[in-house]
């Protein structure tokens, strides 16, 4: 088998099988994430979160399964959700999922339980900053274009340092600045959900308890759709991905065991 | 070459046939056009088939470069610029300067309010920096760099040294408490491993040995971190953290080391230089493996799509 792209196909063979037949993979969540588990756990009912959305069609694959497990989670703990974002492209799907978590929730309203804000331009540092100070009048209207200033899910949650705990989903390295201008300047309890490769960059935030919670790419989406009870797309995702492990790691004890075997053969005819 | 060209054509009739067929039957079966409140949604039904043959498009590349890729590929940057153009417009410019300013110019009913003037300075402020095109009125942009980067210093400075660095120093020089076993092993394992830093390069029985030992070392260590039972107890957690701390403070002095290059490197401070890489190469590892499974995630991500949205098997 020289042509590689036999590897390929068979690769997207085993991602297909792995998604039409889901397992629930046996294994114990890792602490982080389950930190952030306990944390809205431990938050009392009508407390708020603030999800901040920040990241776009490249990374829906890993941060759209955790930011559904979140909402819910929050939703079914009577907390009030806040969502906003800074990256304009995620804007419009970060809409849809809180739409659409929202709706399995006949019980819980737009602007009184949960509100999602949408995107607002002007700098990182500085509408955190304005979020800092009063968060209706730095997003004066929702995604919906209703004004923020009448809703009741703003008459207790003025500003961030209302905020009971601050979750950034990020694809990029927004949690810095929401570490820097929000979590330390503020004070607020925080943790960050980020793709895979932003993961180990977080660990030292973790280590140095500047965020207590950490949900990194899809090992963490399962992770927390299993602590909810409530598999969803991390689940089938990530068995599609231990798959694929399992299949690198195959092919490279075979392709070592054939380079040594060619070898040894070449050796033996010389 | 003829025979290559003409199983290339093949395949790509055949990808365009299944594409075309499978749509087909999503009608027939009146999966497709997906609904919206009880009524067709043809918008949506038109983005998710655009979305399928741009990921078959793109795909497409694993198997050869083509001009179905390079069509896709041109029309996302293209994509992009349209919609990085669209929110300058639309939460810029027109919000803050052409519905301010411009607008009632062209409209007699509206006056332009005095207060709003105000925002005449930082128009200009941004002309000056667009200045930089020209030769000869280039220097006028400094005015506005200097605005910039007094208003960064002044409002970053702070804040970023402290939770980018002095927490971080904070949290890597934290006490740790460890009965005297504990600091007797851990010595004997840093001694160890810039033993084996030093002697490895030299080859040999002696930094086999070495080798082994220190890769025993760090090996017992981790299968001894991954026991659940140790795991759950809180004498050895309190024991794991602080190995970790002391852990975390050899490698960052060993990396800084090896990032000094006042002095030459060798002897004891080669052997810690050296240990310095292999934290480095440590380091790099594991974010190429986190790497490597984002990537998959996206090829995951992209059969959900296929699987999910378009073709509703999920």
């Amino acid at each position: 088998m020289r042509d590689f792209r036999w590897l390929f196909l068979l690769v997207s063979a085993a991602v297909v099988f792995a998604l039409l037949a889901p397992q629930q993979q046996p294994g114990t969540p890792e602490d982080a994430v389950k930190q952030v588990y306990d944390t809205i756990e431990s938050l009392p009912e009508g407390s708020a979160i603030l999800l901040a959305m920040d990241y776009d069609p490249q990374a829906k694959a890993e941060l759209e399964p955790t930011s559904i497990a979140l909402v819910r989670h929050a939703l079914r703990r009577n907390l009030r959700v806040i969502g906003m974002t800074f990256w304009f492209t995620g804007n419009d799907f970060a809409n849809v999922l809180f739409e659409q978590v929202g709706s399995e929730f006949p019980d819980k309203v737009w602007g009184r339980d949960y509100v999602y804000l949408g995107f607002q331009p002007g700098g990182m540092a500085q509408v955190i900053t304005g979020m800092g100070e009063n968060i209706a009048r730095t997003f004066p209207q929702d995604y919906r274009n209703r004004a923020t200033a009448g809703m009741p899910i703003f008459q207790q949650v003025q500003s961030l340092k209302d905020i009971a705990y601050l979750i950034d989903l990020a694809a990029g390295d927004s949690f810095v600045g929401w570490i820097v201008y929000g979590g330390d300047k503020y004070a607020v309890k925080m943790a960050v959900g980020c793709t895979a490769v932003s993961g180990p960059d977080m660990f030292v935030r973790l280590d140095a308890k500047q965020i207590n919670g950490l949900i990194a790419g899809l090992r963490g989406a399962a992770d927390y759709e299993s602590l909810i009870g409530i598999p969803g797309l991390g689940t089938s995702g990530m068995f599609a991905q231990s798959i694929i492990h399992a299949m690198i790691v195959l092919s490279v004890i075979l392709g070592n065991g054939l380079y040594f075997w060619r070898k040894r053969k070449k050796h033996q005819e010389a | 070459m003829a025979e290559s060209r003409r199983r290339d054509i093949l395949i790509l009739l055949g990808c365009v046939a299944m594409l075309f067929v499978a749509n087909f039957v999503l009608f027939a079966a009146q999966t497709f056009p997906l609904r919206s409140a009880g009524m067709p949604d043809w918008w949506k039904t038109s983005i998710i088939i655009a979305g399928v043959v741009m990921t078959v498009a793109m795909f497409s590349f694993l198997y050869k470069d083509n001009p179905f890729f390079r069509a896709a590929e041109n029309l996302f940057v293209g994509l992009g610029l349209g919609v990085s153009l669209n929110v300058e417009w639309f939460n810029f410019f027109k919000p803050h300067v052409y519905d301010i300013l411009v607008a009632p110019v062209f409209d007699p009913t509206v006056d332009v309010q005095k207060a709003e003037l105000v925002r005449l300075v930082p128009i200009a402020l941004g002309i000056l920096l667009v200045m930089r095109i020209s030769r000869k009125y280039g220097w006028v942009s400094r005015y506005t760099m200097g605005m910039l980067v007094g208003f960064w210093a002044g409002f970053a400075v702070q804040p970023e040294i402290h939770s980018n660095i002095l927490i971080h120093l904070g949290a890597t020089i934290t006490p740790t408490p460890m009965p005297w076993i504990a600091w007797a092993s851990l010595g004997a394992v840093a001694v160890l491993l810039c033993v084996t830093a030093y002697y490895a390069p030299k080859g040999g029985r002696l930094a086999l040995g070495l080798k082994i030992a220190s890769g025993a070392a760090a090996l017992g260590y981790i299968i001894l971190r991954a026991v659940p039972a140790l795991q759950a107890s809180e004498a050895w957690a309190e024991a794991f953290n602080s190995l970790d701390r002391l852990v975390i403070i050899v490698g960052v002095l060993s990396v800084l080391f090896y990032f000094f290059f006042s002095l030459e490197h060798k002897g004891a401070v080669g052997a810690i230089s050296r240990l310095g890489i292999i934290f480095l190469m440590v380091a790099f590892g594991a974010s190429f493996g986190y790497t490597v499974m984002a990537r998959e995630s996206l090829v995951v991500g992209r059969f959900q799509f296929l699987l999910g949205d378009w073709l509703q098997l999920l």
